[in-house]
């Protein structure tokens, strides 16, 4: 048996074997996924089409009958293209190829890494010990099986990348040996490995908190949230952690010694350092961000609420369910938002308004005089107000909101979701609203009974858009009565500056997955940098408590800045607060230093299915480089001045 | 002294300092955090999440972890983010499982905000018993004594699903009646010999709760008390893949739901749902285990997935009056009615001031008021889309005993004060039940609760012109009160005015052969529909996808009468039913056919015809002509269909 297996192993590490293998996986992957997209190509017809009118007979309509049919017709097509959009089962190839891509890759790394005999027998032990349990133990039992199948799978695919990792960065380089000595660190740390052990368990844990018994969406979105988000924050700290113990411990355990005697720059060292850190979060951000996608994926198909299976509605007749509608137009996608054309000739209003105002002030007091800065403080006043109404809608009275810029999403025949949020009053909880929608071009009208203060979405079919890219929408506070009046409304309802907003689709869910990623990736790459620099000058418990303070910061200055909006620096008497007013000095740079960092956002904008454009990745990374290249040249010149011998070991 | 010592003393004294005063404070915060119940739990117990563990581990930061939730639960739920909302809110309740505002609130956010924000009736009934489920299940034992836990379910099922406030609420109406046929089986039917309320209670505990509550309190006891119980389970899953469970219940109503319509028809033999499952529950050997089986699952069911006790249900039947618990106004009074008894077993001079048992006692009036308008349920598991809620008389007696109650107990009510909002309300109550009353032909009904509206010395002094019009004859006085009463605009009265009126019309007039009743009754239906009506009409598009007309707005009148005669036909059967159906004018009966076309009771009959058994469907219930029919067709459907473009084709799936 064991001569058997030295001849497999032999066999397995030869490089014909090697050569062969990688041909015959890259055969069977692109077969694989080229029978998949041929079925779902197949399986690609149209599933909504309109259906004739048996009893219309369009020959006897006049000129304008046929126009209003024509444009009739159009609409129906609109939508029913929409809708087909939505179901499209071509969308499902995307995750076939990734799963593919990802069994593929590992496959050639494990065939190239010559541990082919070492991964089977892996997986063969996990399929035994966690298969049975997840295939026919019941409850928890199940539970225990997917998880422990999933620990292993993750655990595995970290594995073969890092030694893959490992092999990549073999080459005789300066920085190159750093950085895979770093790689090396991280299996061997306890710090590394705890967080490395506590990110494969978080994430095959994820799946099952999901409530079962909750919209579909909600479970996407929470997998999405806990998924990607938890994921960075572990690796963030990991980052941290390893960037900051990876300089400062060969520091205090004079190992730095043997590196720098020889013929190794400050700053090779420095990058081989950061370089190996990244990687190591390149990697676990791949085998995370992977097993994320893949399970989005499974979960897409599974059954929504109100469905028999995936994309079947329970009840005859009902295109799709709402839960299905939302989830794959407003969360697996990736949307623009624009906001209502501000269709008030603000220099007339003010002018006019201007007038009356002096009227006013001259009747108050006759010996009143405009002078140059009363009237520029009058004006900027009324600009505001007259801003301020644009959005606001007296009780049982309405007003057409205009969207443009929304051409592509009706020739594309995408539905459009507004998103709205009405304040009313004191936005008192226990006070029932009305708002009446009307949308121009389709037979689409709402009257929606809503809470103040909380956003709410309305979805509209393409057709509801011009065809040079408008959307009007007709908002009325209070219900109608008849077709022309509304009642029952008795406050007037506030939309605020960005409480009016349409979503278009401007991408794909996948596209953005990947950026978001890029993001992540980028912001890890900056904790790297800052742990790598400071521990060049500080301990590890100062570099690690300055990097962990410069992690919360960063993550939470969008928030501090929102909270200095309303942190006021006077008491109610008027007087100075000296206390509040040290601390807003202390926290504005800050809160503006780390914002562009904070405003980035990446988890939240894929879980409400926002679009992140190239040009933000692109930004960010020549941004964030810029300032990783600030701090590298920073450290660098410190650790070139350092006194090795003096401050190693203490 | 040296130095050192000097700072060393001073130290000392500073530290002695701050122990004494932190001693104090930390006394006085105790006690404030006890009286305002802001307690965390300070001790995990078996079966709490980890959270509570984590909670505990985290120590004093633990307030600050739970402020940062709550600021961002609220934050998510104005961005309209609930995924997330929805989970932070099931955190926060872990980790201050003792505050019961914790847990009304969010299963008010859950309830309210949350579900209106979803835009069809399935999502929203989802989040709606979520809320309730959230206090029923976790909340209530979480804080046995806390009353306001008890009022905000109570007031969840009173004022989000029996009140018309949403516009789901048809739904909410429906789907709660189906999940409670099964849950405890359709409610008997009165024998005619039954007459007053007491009675009629009594009959409903005996015949329908107390199986329920002599069955055994779980499964295990029942397998070892009937092995052949265990025997039928393990039949049941192996042969019909069906377990003893809600599906099991389901199969069963809608078994004994096709067999009441059978025999509604005449037709005697039974009728089995098809597949193994229906020849399982057909078999006459399964029948004595079968029936205990379904009991012991009931009682299982109600204390584990309900939370309810079948024992105090029976109590507050007794108590209250014959409460359809596929009423949502039923569970409204049982869990205020609980929540009041649990607070006053609590409650003593240094609480007193926090129970807020006034309130408490409030909703178990409005419901009992609610109760009297639309307590009497009629609701098919077999055709769930045809309800109807019609007034119950049972409850007036049931109301003034509360109100009285409540009256006693109300620190705010005193028999010194000319006006109480207690009494305002019973006052209000008996003017609408003597109209009802008098207008349904209960005279001498009618006439005792005048008489007691009267003479009550607890009803306000306060208002002469009120006081000026008791002194009219009673026939004078039901007059006024529809001709210049306020009462026209609620749609809970107009309901009740309508409903009783075509139940007077069918079975007064109709059935009776007293055309005049017929056409009183009709005419009095028809002007309140019209009032009513023109104040209140809109439609939304929540419950124009339901089809019922509008939130506030009634169908049609001409559709609701079609619809009620062919429901009480439908409910009289053979041949009370067809008699009803065959004397009511052409065009009344014309609507009402195309509705009983539609019922079970029609295949049923034709069944039976085929057979020989019975005459067919269309001998009893005889059709209008083709073209008549296919107009009164057209004009239903018109009633209830949503806005669609067919003009120009129809979005069809292929």
């Amino acid at each position: 048996m064991l001569a058997l297996l030295s001849r497999l192993n032999r066999v397995q590490r030869s490089r014909w074997f090697k050569y062969i293998a990688s041909g015959l996986v890259l055969v069977l992957a692109i077969g694989l996924v080229t029978a998949v997209a041929i079925n779902r190509s197949n399986a690609a017809q149209d599933r909504f089409t309109v259906a004739e009118p048996k009893d219309v007979d369009t020959s006897k309509f006049t000129p304008e009958q046929k126009q209003a049919y024509e444009q009739e017709k159009s609409i129906q097509e609109l939508t029913a293209k929409a809708y087909n959009e939505l179901v499209d089962p071509r969308g499902a190839i995307a995750g076939v190829a990734v799963g593919l891509g990802v069994v593929t890759v590992i496959s050639l790394a494990v065939i190239w890494l010559g541990v082919g005999l070492t991964s089977l027998a892996f997986l063969v032990l996990l399929g035994l010990i966690a298969g049975p349990m997840a295939v026919y133990g019941e409850g928890r039992w199940a539970g225990l099986g997917k998880f422990t199948f999933a620990v292993g799978v993750l655990g595995f695919c970290f594995v073969v990348l890092m030694e893959s990792l490992r092999a990549l960065l073999s080459p005789s380089v300066a920085v190159l040996a750093i950085a895979r000595n770093v790689v090396m660190e991280a299996t061997r740390m306890r710090v590394s490995i705890v967080f490395i052990v506590m990110l494969m368990f978080a994430l095959a844990a994820v799946p099952g908190l999901l409530d079962p018994d909750t919209p579909l969406r909600f479970r996407v979105q929470n997998f999405l949230q806990y998924g990607t988000g938890g994921t960075f924050w572990i690796i963030a700290m990991l980052v941290v952690f390893l960037s900051v113990a990876t300089v400062a411990f060969e520091q205090r355990d004079k190992i730095i010694w043997q590196t720098m005697t020889k013929p190794v720059a400050a700053w090779q060292y420095l990058l081989g350092k950061w370089l190996g850190v990244v990687s190591v979060a390149a990697v676990l951000l791949a085998v995370s961000s992977a097993g994320v996608f893949l399970f989005t994926e499974y979960l897409r198909q599974q059954p929504a609420q109100g469905e028999m299976v995936a994309f079947v509605p329970k009840t005859a007749g009902e295109f799709l369910t709402e839960d299905r509608s939302i989830l794959e137009s407003q969360v697996l996608t990736a949307r623009r938002s624009v906001k209502p054309d501000f269709t008030i000739d603000v220099d007339k209003a003010v002018g006019e308004a201007m007038q009356a105002r002096v009227q006013a002030a001259l009747k108050a007091d006759p010996n009143f005089k405009l002078t140059d800065e009363i009237a520029q403080g009058f004006r900027e006043q009324i600009e505001r107000e007259v801003r301020a109404g644009f959005s606001s809608i007296e009780p049982n009275s309405g007003r057409e909101f205009v969207f443009s810029g929304l051409k592509e999403a009706r020739d594309e025949g995408r539905f459009v979701t507004l998103r709205y949020k009405a304040d009313v009053g004191a936005n008192d909880p226990r006070t029932i609203t009305y708002l009446t929608f009307l949308f121009k071009n389709v037979d689409l009208s709402r009257v929606q009974q809503i809470p103040a203060g909380q956003r709410l979405t309305i979805q509209a079919p393409p057709a509801a858009i011009d065809p040079d890219g408008k959307l009007y929408v007709w908002i009325g506070n209070g219900r109608p009565i008849n077709e022309r009046a509304l009642a029952g409304a008795t406050q007037t309802v506030s939309f605020g500056a960005d409480g009016l907003e349409v979503y278009y689709p401007a991408g794909s869910y996948r596209m953005n997955y990947l950026r978001v990623v890029g993001l992540l990736w980028l912001k890890l790459a900056f904790l790297a940098m800052v742990g790598v620099c400071t521990a060049t000058f500080l301990s590890f418990a100062v570099a690690a408590m300055t990097s962990f303070g410069v992690l919360f910061v960063a993550e939470s200055a969008s928030f501090l800045s929102n909270a200095l909006d309303y942190y006021g620096t006077t008491t109610q008497k008027g007087n100075l607060d000296v206390v509040a007013f040290i601390t807003r000095i202390i926290a504005w740079p800050i809160a503006t230093a780390f914002k562009g960092y904070s405003d980035l956002r990446p988890t939240t904008n894929l879980v409400d299915g926002l679009l992140i454009p190239w040009s933000t990745l692109v930004s960010s990374g020549v941004v964030i480089g810029a300032v990783c290249a600030v701090l590298f040249a920073i450290g660098t010149s410190i650790f070139r001045r350092r006194e090795l011998a003096t401050y190693s070991g203490q | 002294m040296r130095r050192d010592t000097v700072i060393q003393m001073l130290a000392l004294a500073l530290m002695l300092g701050f122990l004494g005063s932190a001693g104090f404070v930390a006394t006085a915060v105790a006690s404030s955090a006890g009286r305002n119940r802001l307690v965390y739990a300070d001790a995990a117990e078996e079966g709490d999440p980890p959270e509570v563990a984590l909670g505990i581990a985290m120590g004093a930061f633990r307030g600050m972890f739970v402020n940062w939730l709550w600021i961002r639960a609220n934050d998510l739920k104005e961005q309209g983010k609930y995924h997330e909302a929805v989970d932070l809110s099931r955190t926060i309740t872990r980790l201050q499982p003792r505050f019961p505002r914790v847990w009304s609130f969010h299963a008010w956010n859950l309830a309210y905000n949350i579900s209106v924000a979803t835009n069809t009736p399935q999502e929203r009934w989802n989040w709606v018993k979520a809320g309730i489920n959230l206090i029923r299940k976790e909340g209530i034992p979480a804080n046995p004594g806390a009353i306001e836990l008890y009022r905000e379910v109570a007031w969840i099922h009173l004022h989000k699903i029996q009140a018309f406030m949403d516009d789901a609420h048809n739904y909410y109406k429906r789907q709660f009646a189906y999940d409670w046929t099964i849950a405890l089986g359709a409610p008997p039917k009165f024998p005619k010999e039954i007459k007053t309320p007491a009675e009629r209670a009594q009959y409903y505990n005996e015949h329908w709760l107390a199986p329920i509550a002599a069955a055994p309190d779980s499964l295990e006891e029942l397998y070892a008390q009937r092995p052949g119980a265990k025997a039928l389970v393990d039949r049941l899953r192996k042969e019909a893949n069906v377990g003893p469970d809600k599906n099991l219940l389901e199969a069963i109503e809608f078994t004994r739901a096709l067999n009441r319509m059978a025999r509604g028809i005449g037709n005697t033999e039974p009728v089995n749902l098809p597949g193994p499952l229906g020849e399982i529950i057909a078999d006459p050997s399964t029948l004595e285990d079968g029936q205990a089986l379904v009991r012991t699952i009931r009682k299982v069911m109600l204390r584990e997935e309900y939370s309810m006790d079948v024992e105090r249900m029976m109590r507050y039947t007794t108590k209250y009056g014959p409460l359809d618990w596929r009423h949502a106004s039923a569970h409204a009074v049982y869990w205020s009615a609980m929540g009041s008894e649990e607070a006053l077993l609590r409650m003593n001079n240094e609480n007193k001031v926090d129970t807020d048992i006034v309130n408490n006692d409030r909703v178990t009036v409005q419901a009992l008021q609610d109760l009297f308008r639309t307590g009497t349920v009629y609701f098919d598991i077999l055709n769930p889309n045809f309800y109807r809620q019609v007034p119950d008389i049972d409850f007036v007696d049931g109301y003034g005993r509360t109100m009285k109650e409540g009256y006693e107990r109300s620190k705010f009510d005193s028999a010194s004060r000319a006006y109480s909002f207690y009494a305002a309300g019973y006052e209000n109550f008996l003017r609408d039940a003597i109209r009802y009353l008098w207008r349904r032909g209960d005279k001498e009904l009618a006439k005792k609760y005048y008489q007691e509206l009267r003479t009550d010395v607890n009803l306000n002094m306060n208002n002469p012109v009120r006081r000026q019009q008791l002194t009219l004859p009673i026939e004078e006085f039901v007059v006024v009160e529809i001709k210049e009463g306020d009462r026209t605009t609620s749609p809970v009265v107009a309901l009740q005015e309508i409903q009783g009126a075509f139940v007077s019309a069918f079975t007064d007039g109709l059935l009776a052969g007293n055309a005049q009743v017929f056409e009183s009754n009709m005419e009095y239906a028809k002007t309140f529909h019209k009032v009513f009506q023109d104040a209140q009409n809109f439609t939304t598009f929540i419950s124009g996808q339901s089809g019922a007309g509008g939130r506030l707005g009634f169908p049609p009148f001409n559709y609701m009468a079609a619809q009620a005669l062919a429901g009480m036909a439908e409910e009289g059967g053979i041949p009370d039913g067809a008699m009803m159906y065959r004397a009511a004018p052409e065009e009344l009966r014309g609507r009402a056919y195309v509705f009983l076309e539609r019922t079970v009771m029609r295949q049923q009959l034709d069944a039976a015809a085929a057979e020989g058994q019975q005459r067919p469907f269309n001998f009893w219930f005889p059709a209008p002509s083709d073209q008549a029919l296919a107009r009164y067709r057209q004009e239903m459907e018109a009633a209830t269909r949503a806005i669609s473009r067919d003009d120009a084709g129809n979005i069809e799936e292929k």
